[in-house]
């Protein structure tokens, strides 16, 4: 898909095209915001990643601009400033998603792929289907291969939102904000054992796993 | 010029002056209306009966032309009268009278005058100077009249009067200005006390204090809010010396880490040493970690978020981290339980707090072992404070510890070989701070071998009056 990147720091920035164009993307890169906004306006782009601090025009105001001129282009807004505060500062612009620095370039890329998915908001499914394993968003049921799955309220939020990004890598902070709407790193590995938890549910019956440990990264439903 | 004395320089003093300067001319005004009010009355009651006494002798006169007037003014003058009498031709040549002769300053004096004639004394001295007050009219035929009283007496305390009011004016001012300098030096005094303060603590001595008098006057309560801001500052600069100190070697454990992979790999040519970039990210996460943590404690403290707090019932939030952590507790083979008491109210972000206990209950499955307990607890205290308590049987912490660990950095003995940055609590206590809320960190229940006292960690919310809405 085609990524735009506005970011200021020339070696930052040099290392996300790096990994993006080597994840298979086409990424384009704007210096300062007047140039950013240019283009996110002229070009037709899946995601824009933008820095909150940029030269020229400040990232926020690339957004809310943008979001004025009727441009639904997903945004992930990458800040140094990493509290509550500032993430709702960027949601409220018309930003899609946020993160803070440093980040683990495999997050970026995840969550970057995670915001392609939702270009269709409308679509509201009321059925998911990752191979054999179905859910039923009305009924709230989950079944795999016609065998009734049991789960807690939690645990089917946490495998809808699996569910709604099969094929892709979710890492354990999106979890923790997406599922349980936290914002901060619990030092112990919660969410390692509430998926295990889940894959014990989902997986441990079937001779094929769907649910995936992607190391260094998260985790990943797939056939 | 000889520089003037500090004082003089001082805001009182020259209030003072002004108010000084102010009380002079009012108390001058004030004795000028009485000097008005009394040798001004006497004096024009005096030219009124000049002017009487002259018409009676002019409507003589009137009646019996010169004559008339010369027996009038020889009879008045024999009787024992107020009155001084002089009648003279235009020459000054004396007709009748008890005067001698026409004063030397009558001449050119119509209306009113004053003149000073010689009278007996009485005794042997001979003769005396006496002040009077004339009224002189011109008769037909180049006669003169003149009709005077002796005000002798009435000059006199005029006189006094006046020279009263100089002497009163110059005491109110000089006065003033003393009193003035008094109180402006004994301010300016206790102000240079402040200032010399100011400038001890700006050269570097922090543990300066203003001095107090205890009167509670506005000067004391300036000391005192000196005082008391300048304890703040030195606790502030002591938590970040400590902190500095701290963060300087708990970092240096994680980086000396990195570095010792490092060159390692480098040593041993890339390939050979697998598994050293990922350890080495591991410890860059770990560094990072706890920059994290300082900043979100420092940004705590600032107390930038305070006024962002809503009224929330805490059982939703409370239940979720119960959810969130019983399965992790169930891993690690500590009972889990919790106890919610649902619908009450605290102010509060919903985030920190689930970031707080959170560190509570990581705190405990750290500091327990298997077959530990661990309890979660929500409820409302007698006086009507809110409490969140995490309470666990394990190792517990030493009264004489409990303040400490609150600190940054701070990890007992025996725990540094366990994960943490020793940031946990001080974070929770940033957190308890910007809520208003006590943090009280007691004994827990005990382990069943009553080895260990086990520990209990409780934030205590300030009770919330339900808003209308």
């Amino acid at each position: 898909m085609r990524i735009l990147l506005i970011e200021d720091d020339l070696e930052a920035a040099g290392y996300i095209q790096k990994g993006l164009t080597e994840a298979g993307h086409l990424v384009d890169h704007a210096m300062d915001g007047e140039l950013g906004l240019e283009m996110a306006k002229t070009a037709e782009y899946d995601v824009l990643i933008v820095d909150r601090m940029l030269p020229l025009r400040d990232g926020l105001s690339v957004i809310s601009t943008l979001r004025e001129d009727k441009v639904t282009t997903p945004v992930l807004v990458l800040s140094a400033l990493g509290d509550v505060d500032h993430r709702v500062e960027g949601l409220k612009a018309g930003g899609d998603d946020y993160l803070s620095k440093p980040y683990a370039f495999a997050e970026l890329q995840a969550r970057v792929e995670a915001l392609a998915r939702r270009r269709d908001p409308e679509a509201v499914p009321i059925r998911l289907q990752v191979g054999e394993l179905e859910m039923d968003l009305l009924a709230r049921t989950v079944h795999r291969a016609g065998t009734n799955i049991l789960l807690q309220p939690r645990e089917f939020r946490l495998l809808e939102f699996l569910m709604k990004h099969a094929g892709q890598v979710v890492t354990r902070t999106m979890l923790l904000e997406k599922v349980w709407d936290y914002h901060f790193d619990p030092q112990t590995n919660v969410i390692d054992v509430h998926v295990s938890r889940l894959r014990a549910k989902i997986d441990k019956e079937f001779p094929t796993p769907l649910l995936h440990t992607v190391r260094g990264a998260g985790y990943r439903l797939q056939e | 010029m000889k520089p003037l004395p500090a004082f003089v320089r001082t805001t009182t003093f020259r209030i003072t002056l002004f108010v000084a300067l102010l009380f002079a001319v009012s108390t001058l005004a004030m004795l000028l209306f009485v000097y008005q009010s009394t040798a001004g009355a006497l004096s024009r009651q005096t030219d009124s009966l000049l002017t009487q006494e002259l018409n009676s002798l002019s409507s003589l006169y009137r009646t019996n032309g010169i004559n008339g007037v010369n027996r009038g003014v020889v009879e008045r003058s024999a009787t024992d009268s107020l009155y001084l009498y002089l009648f003279t031709r235009a020459t000054g040549e004396r007709v009748s009278g008890n005067l001698n002769g026409l004063p030397n300053n009558a001449a050119d004096q119509s209306g009113f005058f004053r003149f000073t004639y010689r009278i007996d004394a009485g005794s042997d001295d001979g003769t005396a100077e006496h002040r009077a007050r004339a009224r002189m009219i011109r008769l037909p035929n180049n006669y003169l009249l003149l009709v005077a009283v002796d005000i002798e007496d009435q000059a006199r305390i005029a006189g006094q009067i006046i020279q009263a009011m100089w002497i009163g004016a110059a005491l109110v001012l000089v006065l003033g200005l003393l009193s003035g300098a008094l109180t402006s030096r004994r301010f300016a005094n206790r102000i240079e006390a402040l200032n010399a303060v100011a400038r001890d603590v700006m050269a570097g001595d922090l543990k300066r204090r203003a001095p107090r008098n205890h009167t509670n006057d506005e000067l004391d309560e300036l000391s005192g809010n000196l005082n008391q801001m300048l304890n703040r500052i030195e606790s502030l600069m002591a938590t970040s010396m400590y902190a500095g100190d701290s963060i300087a070697h708990d970092l240096r454990s994680p980086l000396t880490r990195m570095r010792a992979r490092l060159e390692q790999a480098v040593r041993e040519k890339k390939d050979q040493s697998p598994g050293v970039l990922e350890s080495t990210l591991d410890d860059a996460d770990e560094l990072l970690g706890i920059f994290n943590s300082i900043q979100r404690i420092s940004r705590l403290e600032s107390g930038e978020q305070r006024n962002v707090f809503q009224s929330i019932d805490p059982a939703p939030l409370v239940e979720d981290i119960a959810e969130l952590y019983g399965p992790v507790c169930e891993d690690q083979n500590r009972s889990f339980g919790c106890e919610i008491q649902s619908d009450l109210r605290i102010r509060a972000d919903r985030g920190l707090i689930a970031q707080g206990i959170s560190n509570l209950v990581d705190n405990s499955v750290k500091y327990t072992e298997s077959g530990d307990a661990i309890m979660l607890r929500l409820r409302k205290c007698r006086s009507g404070e809110v409490e969140i308590s995490v309470t666990d049987t394990g190792i517990g912490v030493p009264v004489e510890k409990r303040e400490e660990i609150l600190r940054r950095f701070v990890r007992l003995e025996g725990s540094r070989s366990r994960q943490g940055s020793g940031l946990g609590l001080s974070l929770v206590k940033a957190i308890a701070e910007i809520h208003s809320a006590k943090l009280v960190i007691d004994d827990g229940p005990g382990s069943e071998d009553g080895d260990r006292p086990g520990l209990r960690v409780a934030l205590i919310f300030p009770r919330v009056r339900r808003t209308k809405k």
